[in-house]
């Protein structure tokens, strides 16, 4: 199971997270991804540059993954059952139920500094 | 690749703490003394003084290094080319409003435009000014605007 959308996000920035839970980290540390417990913020191509592609997939094999390295593969906690990408704006973006508290988020994508695809594999 | 514990676990850069006690008050050096303490992210200026600025984020008003700035059409992000440029002059000249640098941080070092007040916390609709804001303060600025935004219930 795979969702997808393309956008300019405002801020440059992306989160993933349980909507209902989920607690944005203070601050990106000048990098291009930062987490804590419950969320994982992305950095996107910045926003007057053009927009960035968006999956939210459930299995690395249904991805395009031409171009693109795991640039993160960390845990978070979750509640309510489904993991979002959610704006700076706190707009529910794209989601996808999980089983578990536990997720496994990797992050793809395909720019170190500013990335125009980026792919997030839950489980 | 970075991990959930690399990151948490990352060490602050000995830059920050420099920056700040050069120009700004003790309270705020005791404000980024605490914040190195407790092993959290304090990279970049506006992270920590967010964290020591009264509640207010420093990216939620024009910051100390805001020089001139050009009146906003309205909250949209449709910048025009006369705006970007504007704002890229600016930039050149007086660098990211919040924490003073000169790199954007993107493409061609193009800086981003920052609505103040912001737009997602401007509900009494303000008259806005844009200023050239690097991407970092920017993401820094929307990691803040959704906390505060998730914190006052407005899903």
């Amino acid at each position: 199971m795979r969702v997808g959308i393309t956008a300019a996000l405002p801020n440059s920035i992306v989160l993933v997270m349980d909507f209902r839970s989920g607690e944005p980290p203070e601050s990106m540390g000048g990098a291009l991804i930062a987490a804590n417990e419950t969320c994982v913020a992305v950095g996107t191509l910045a926003e007057h540059s053009g927009d960035t592609d968006f999956v939210l997939a459930k299995r690395m094999g249904e991805l395009d993954q031409a171009g693109m390295h795991v640039a993160f593969d960390g845990q978070i906690k979750t509640s309510s059952g489904e993991v979002s990408l959610v704006s700076a704006l706190n707009q529910k973006l794209l989601s996808l139920p999980v089983c578990s508290t536990n997720v496994r988020v990797r992050v793809m994508v395909n720019d170190d500094t500013e990335p125009s695809r980026i792919a997030v594999v839950l489980g | 690749m970075q991990t959930v514990d690399q990151m948490l676990t990352r060490p602050c850069g000995a830059s920050t703490v420099v920056v700040f006690f050069a120009g700004s008050s003790i309270r705020l050096l005791q404000a980024v003394m605490e914040t190195v303490a407790c092993g959290r992210l304090a990279k970049e200026g506006a992270d920590v003084a967010g964290i020591a600025a009264n509640g207010v984020h420093p990216t939620f008003k024009p910051g100390p290094h805001a020089g001139e700035s050009i009146p906003a059409r309205g909250p949209g992000r449709d910048f025009n080319a006369a705006e970007r440029a504007e704002g890229k002059r600016i930039f050149n000249e007086t660098g990211c409003h919040t924490c003073g640098t000169k790199n954007a941080g993107t493409k061609y070092n193009r800086p981003l435009l920052d609505h103040q007040p912001v737009s997602s916390l401007n509900i009494e609709d303000a008259p806005q000014r844009l200023y050239p804001q690097s991407v970092n303060c920017s993401q820094n600025q929307g990691l803040a605007a959704a906390r505060k935004l998730r914190e006052e219930g407005t899903k």
